[in-house]
């Protein structure tokens, strides 16, 4: 703005002219400051002395520095004077964040207009002074809202450019906020999906209300490192001076996905093994009446044949129902019901259920308890299928005379271990950690032999890690095995045991 | 009684039974065990719980609630192993359950329990 006609006389400003723009200098919601070459104030408006407290009389004379707080001043003069050399309309600062100091030293910010005038007196600076206070406590009250959203939040302008991002938008995809801002959106989208994505902007621009993105269709997103994640997408449209803005908030659902994942794998096997146990209730009811001959009798062939189908039909019953073990744990239906009992008798008990096995490979079964190991607090019946896995496995690939030793010892504070030792054919340590893996049975020609369905042990260490408890097997291949359990004395419901279950099946 | 779809199992259980010693009548679903038992009142009816249209559980209520029929013993015969399972089967009516697949060997001393 240039101002011509102006005349300014012992600092009374628009004497005999231009009421009405004195009114509108006066009456000004901003502080209006006028400042010779020298950097005196020659005039303020009453806007002045309410934002910075001081009287007009205090002002008229004084230096202009006495309005900006006190680390600025001395580098003030010389852009004072860099802008009387090139007087132009423009935004004092540059980028820059500016602060005024008021009378009592308190600081604001501010936003500061620069006009030069040319008066009688010579040119003159016209600043005009906008106190954002208000406008920065906005600015960061949105700023800590989106930063401390648990979603990556991302704004986007009308020319489909990234304009703000949050912490956990830089951590979702990898990228730092500087390589995100100004970049199109389209650098978050995976390849297949970038030639239609404008159209879906525009669409959606065409319609702007708050919605989800993808309308039931499976959303993804593409990391720094080519990485693809399900996402979900919220949409805000924003209406601001910059234009029509769009906020996008997106949460991974990897994990959501997975759990998904599980509970349906986990339903269905637990439907399936009821649908399958049900034929099976025939299979072995009239192959029993059969082998009991409660029909009449058989002949030698008949009676061998009638007998492998209801082996084979035990095979698969057993197998049924550890798949639906296994499912309901990995669900987390399974509930544990804890008891006291002396762990000496059920030890006893599961191993005189087994001595006929044993007994038919002349395996000889020993025991040494622990006397500090007697009364425990755990889930019964799962203990004694733990115990029951392990040694039948010990009796299964031990060779024929060979010898089991169950031991228990006391461990760490209420802590105890249960071990089973067998003289088998053990295992090569490459194989190790394939043990607990589900349906995984080690060397396809053993599997003949020591026929199972590999998932005992899946089983046991899952029962075992419901108790917070920890397996570990040690062997020497030719030499045998030692599985050891490690088990609270006393169990109680405190570690999570998520934690636990990521540690073993992350990989 | 035996109420049972799947006639291989009713089968079973209806031979199984009768070997032992008593006196069988075979429904294969609820509408079918309805008719009969206007005309029969058995001392125990071994029920199937996954039956079609109503199911195991649906008709031991309504039998439960009758007062021609309430006195004879219902014992379930289920497949399922769900948690939870129990507390239904009980919650309905039924005196008790046996699992599926049935052990031949016990069963005549299963059932012998309720009578």
């Amino acid at each position: 703005m240039r101002v011509n006609d102006t005349r300014m006389i012992n600092g009374e400003i628009f004497r005999h002219s231009e009421l009405t723009f004195q009114l509108i200098v006066e009456s000004a919601p901003n502080a209006m400051i006028l400042v010779n070459k020298e950097g005196k104030i020659s005039f303020v408006n009453s806007f002045t002395e309410k934002l910075f407290g001081f009287s007009r009389a205090e002002l008229i004379g004084q230096s202009i520095e006495i309005l900006i707080p006190q680390r600025y001043r001395a580098r003030h003069p010389d852009f004072r004077d860099a802008f009387f050399h090139s007087p132009q309309a423009r935004a004092m600062g540059a980028g820059r964040e500016l602060f005024a100091s008021r009378k009592d030293s308190t600081e604001f910010p501010v936003e500061i207009g620069l006009n030069p005038l040319v008066t009688v007196d010579g040119t003159m600076v016209l600043a005009v002074i906008i106190d954002i206070t208000e406008r920065k406590q906005a600015e960061e009250r949105l700023r800590l809202v989106v930063e401390s959203a648990p979603n990556a939040m991302i704004l986007v302008n009308q020319d489909g450019k990234i304009t703000l991002v949050n912490g956990q938008t830089e951590k979702l995809f990898g990228y730092s906020r500087g390589e995100l801002i100004h970049q199109p959106l389209e650098l978050l989208i995976p390849e297949r999906f970038k030639v239609n994505h404008p159209q879906f902007v525009n669409a959606f621009l065409a319609m702007p209300k708050a919605r989800a993105m993808g309308a039931g269709r499976e959303l993804f997103a593409v990391r720094k490192d080519g990485l693809e994640i399900p996402v979900e997408i919220g949409l805000n449209p924003i209406h601001s001076q910059e234009g029509r803005l769009v906020l996008a908030s997106i949460v991974d659902i990897t994990e959501r996905r997975v759990q998904e994942a599980n509970r349906l794998k986990s339903n269905f096997l637990a439907n399936m093994s009821h649908e399958l146990r049900t034929p099976l209730n025939a299979i072995l009811g009239f192959s029993e009446l059969l082998i009991d001959k409660r029909v009449g009798e058989l002949n030698a062939r008949q009676a061998e044949y009638i007998n492998d189908i209801h082996a084979s039909g035990s095979h698969l019953l057993r197998l049924i129902n550890n798949i639906l073990d296994l499912s309901k744990i990995e669900a987390g239906k399974t509930e544990l019901s804890i008891e006291s009992f002396a762990i000496g008798e059920v030890i006893a008990g599961v191993t005189n259920t087994l001595i006929p096995l044993a007994d038919k490979k002349q395996i000889q079964i020993t025991s040494g308890l622990s006397e500090a190991v007697d009364i425990v607090s755990l889930d019964k019946n799962k203990f004694r299928q733990i115990l029951y896995n392990l040694l039948s496995n010990a009796i299964k690939f031990s060779k024929p005379g060979g010898l089991i030793t169950i031991e228990t010892m006391s461990h760490s504070e209420g802590w105890f271990i249960l071990s089973i030792t067998d003289t088998g054919i053990g295992i090569a340590a490459a194989n190790l950690r394939k043990l607990f893996i589900p349906f995984v049975q080690l060397d396809s020609g053993l599997a003949r032999e020591y026929e199972g369905s590999g998932l005992g042990l899946a089983l046991t260490q899952n029962i075992v890690a419901l108790h917070n408890g920890e397996i570990t097997v040690k062997s020497v291949p030719g030499e045998g095995s030692t599985f050891s359990v490690k088990l609270p004395v006393i169990f109680k419901k405190n570690i999570s045991r998520h934690e636990y279950k990521n540690e073993n099946y992350g990989g | 009684m035996v109420v049972d779809d799947n006639v291989s199992n009713l089968k079973l259980a209806g031979d199984l039974l009768e070997m032992e010693g008593f006196d069988v009548y075979r429904c294969t679903d609820a509408e079918n065990a309805i008719e009969s038992l206007r005309r029969l009142t058995p001392d125990l009816i071994l029920m199937d719980l996954a039956l079609p249209g109503i199911d195991g559980l649906q008709l031991t209520r309504q039998l439960k609630a009758d007062e021609r029929s309430k006195h004879i013993k219902i014992v379930a015969l289920t497949a399922s192993a769900m948690k939870g399972d129990r507390e239904r089967i009980l919650e309905a009516g039924c005196d008790g359950y046996i699992t599926k697949p049935i052990d031949t060997r016990k069963f005549k001393d299963q059932v012998t329990e309720y009578l």
